[in-house]
């Protein structure tokens, strides 16, 4: 199949998402909830729910039944400020609205406490390390216009008159790509948070479709809300201009079409600055989990226009060289092998540095696609990094005692086949 | 295994009379498994693409023997002093003197082993291999584990199938672009009964780094036990259970490899172009790390790639499907 460019988010991951909560519920004696990510209604098993829902819409989170309990007695004396910060923090509220106890033995707190860090969620096996950090995961999932998607009108390429629009990979002069449903993407982000969330890493912001704004992410220092966090995760679509963008010097760059109820624009690369100087919750690690978000010649002509999207505080940015398809799973692998497991059974696994981690992860996703195995139409797919020299081998574990070098570099891998 | 075929067939049960009334569901991320009671399937793939019965296999305890660990540990540089023994289970490797750790599991039949070198602009690493020196190195290490060639899934003319991805990395420095190869990757899967693993239970990857020295082994070869045999689908069954919604459609993708929204409703026909099987087994990370790694089988699927015609249009998807019916044995 002869593939041009355009940016293709499949969404082919053979992770069930209701059998896998179901195992959750089994194995760690948790169950799974369902609530609507307007806060419209309160939680509900998501057993009630039949097998293949499409899950964009929902929260999904674990709970015992006793921290439910607890949410709901908070929820009828707090309604109002409950409700607020369901549709405020978005997907995972529950698990970052330190509602609940960290031990799963339920009777969580209050849920009113916004500004004190939340207790991380986490099952009476998995015993956690001694605090770890914070997460940011933010994601769209382009449903708002139905099958249509989403066509994003195309960004000038200067602010003088003759200058015209960015052509886009692969596309005709003013075409625009066609945006489709990200219908995995939800899934992604909560697998990612709530296997961080096993590792004592608190997901702190979380926002989900329009509550990741195209002004926040153009807004740099604390206005980025990923800044305020150790560690983030942008779940978008993504593509590369193929013409010079004077708004950033001439270069080429990546673009993020970022939606807003039933419109979008895109973001460029250019007008983010990830990095949070914070010694505790500063970002130091971001992936962008999207096509082409570090295509290698784009990446290459924002470097050598002194066009950075990063900051002094940023280690190091993690994504993707080419077109890749949306696999639920690969967010979470990245998660688990990270973090690794000491308490694994038979023989632990020890964490990996994030970057390796990062191809690893992305290579079983595509590999392993058991049960069904899928049949890959994007091929071959590439993952990159680029991070400061020093932080190459950065570990989420030791995050502050790198000393950043100020030159970068950046890597590329084939994740599949 | 019986437990696991009664439950198959209650879930077939319900997923048929439960659901054949109600309009058809979407997996939340899984491709499209709707039902398409008037599709018509046209089969131009191989009339015999797979052998008449696979297996289901069992996963069992796998015995890496003495010779096996030593050559591991000469390959990677490790000693005994830094050997962590979880008797039956496996064993890690850890040494202060190194990053990365090798992690050897007995019972999901795992070596996994990683290190990193931090080079840069100024540390470039050297005397990596060049690609058409991969095949023999990594020949020459299957031997050492214990893995023999005819283990591996071949080619059309028959070769192991050994394939190279490509790995770079690049130093921005005064506006020059500074390429370093660090290490050359390789990758390989494991075929049973002529059929190639698409999935996990049957794959590897080395990276070959500076003057041909391993930096990783990313190898999931447990030992496997024959369990049931089952007759494979027919072009015939496999159209039939497309139309009943049993397998799993990717997105439809044009000409130009952009992704496409399909009114299935409108939708002529599906030809089915190529044809292969796979067999895959279970991935022990997410929910699946927490649970017993025993009993856990390696199943056979059928991947198909087809053309969708949609009026005047031609789209290309990919197809996962059952190829056997664990019901009937």
């Amino acid at each position: 199949m002869k593939r041009s460019g355009r940016l293709t988010w499949a969404i082919l991951s053979a992770s069930n998402a209701a059998p896998r909560t179901r195992e959750r519920e089994m194995s760690l004696a948790h169950r799974m909830w369902a609530v609507p990510t307007d806060g419209s209604e309160g939680p509900v098993p998501l057993a009630i729910y039949p097998p293949g829902l499409d899950a964009n819409g929902l929260t999904i989170f674990a709970a015992s039944p006793s921290e439910i309990r607890s949410l709901l007695e908070a929820s009828s004396s707090e309604r109002r400020s409950l409700k607020s910060s369901f549709s405020r923090t978005s997907s995972f509220a529950v698990m970052s609205g330190g509602s609940f106890s960290p031990d799963a033995s339920g009777g969580g707190s209050s849920a009113s406490s916004q500004n004190s860090p939340p207790a991380p969620l986490r099952p009476p096996n998995v015993p956690m390390a001694n605090s770890a950090g914070t997460v940011g995961i933010a994601y769209q999932n382009y449903t708002a216009n139905g099958l249509a998607g989403f066509q994003t009108p195309l960004p000038k390429g200067s602010q003088g008159p003759n200058l015209g629009q960015i052509q886009m990979e692969g596309y005709a002069a003013a075409s625009t790509p066609p945006y489709l449903a990200l219908r995995g993407a939800a899934t992604e982000a909560a697998n990612f948070a709530y296997d961080m969330a096993l590792g004592s890493w608190m997901p702190m912001v979380n926002l989900a479709n329009d509550q990741l704004t195209a002004s926040a992410l153009r807004s740099s220092g604390s206005g980025n809300p990923f800044n305020q966090v150790n560690i983030g995760l942008l779940i978008t679509h993504g593509v590369y201009g193929s013409s010079m963008d004077f708004n950033a010097s001439g270069c080429k760059q990546m673009y993020f079409p970022v939606t807003s109820g039933t419109s979008s624009q895109y973001v460029r690369m250019s007008e983010i600055s990830f990095g949070g100087s914070s010694p505790t919750n500063g970002l130091k690690w971001m992936a962008l989990l999207a096509c082409s978000s570090l295509h290698q010649v784009n990446w290459q002509s924002m470097q050598n226009q002194n066009i950075k999207p990063y900051n002094s505080n940023l280690h190091m940015i993690l994504g993707a060289d080419t077109e890749i398809e949306l696999d639920s799973r690969t967010a979470q692998y990245w998660a688990d092998y990270m973090i690794g497991n000491p308490n694994a059974t038979p023989t632990p696994r020890l964490p990996m540095p994030i970057r390796a981690a990062w191809y690893q992860a992305a290579s079983d996703a595509y590999h392993f696609n058991s049960n069904p195995n899928f049949v890959h139409t994007i091929s071959p797919m590439k993952f990159a990094t680029v991070y400061d020299n020093a932080c190459q081998g950065d570990y989420l574990q030791n995050q502050t005692n790198t000393v950043l070098s100020g030159s970068w570099g950046k890597d590329a891998s084939q994740v599949y086949p | 295994m019986r437990k696991i075929i009664l439950l198959s067939i209650c879930l077939q049960a319900f997923w048929t009379t439960g659901f054949s009334q109600s309009p058809p569901f979407k997996d939340a991320d899984v491709g499209i498994r709707d039902q398409y009671t008037n599709l018509v399937v046209h089969w131009e793939a191989s009339k015999n693409p797979w052998p008449k019965t696979l297996w289901v296999y069992a996963m069992t305890p796998t015995k890496f023997s003495p010779a096996v660990i030593s050559n591991l540990m000469a390959v990677t540089g490790y000693t005994k002093k830094d050997e962590k023994d979880y008797g039956t289970n496996g064993m890690i490797f850890v040494s202060p003197e190194k990053s990365g750790n090798m992690r050897i599991s007995f019972t999901e039949g795992e070596i996994e082993y990683w290190t990193t070198l931090n080079y840069g602009p100024t540390n470039l690493a050297q005397g990596v291999p060049t690609t058409n020196q991969l095949f023999h190195l990594t020949t020459n290490f299957l031997s050492k584990i214990g893995i023999r060639l005819s283990e591996l899934a071949k080619d059309k003319s028959g070769q192991p199938k050994i394939y190279f991805p490509e790995a770079s990395t690049e130093y921005f420095v005064n506006n020059t672009t500074i390429t370093n190869i660090q290490y050359r990757m390789v990758r390989f899967n494991r075929a049973v009964d002529g059929v190639e693993f698409g999935g996990a239970g049957g794959d590897g990857e080395v990276d070959f780094g500076e003057h041909g020295q391993i930096t990783k082994i990313w190898l999931h070869w447990p030992s496997l036990q024959r369990d049931k045999s089952y007759p494979t689908a027919t072009p015939k069954i496999i159209a039939q259970w497309i139309r009943e919604g049993k397998a799993t459609i990717g997105p439809a993708m044009d000409d130009y490899g952009n992704e496409m929204t399909i009114d299935w409703s409108k939708v002529k026909s599906l030809t089915i172009k190529k044809a292969t099987a796979s067999y895959s087994g279970e991935v022990f990370l997410g929910a699946r790390e927490h649970r017993p790694i025993f009993p856990s089988w390696i199943r056979p699927s059928a991947n198909l790639w087809a053309t969708v015609e949609v009026g005047t249009k031609t789209f290309h998807t990919g197809i996962n499907c059952p190829i056997i019916d664990e019901t009937k044995p």
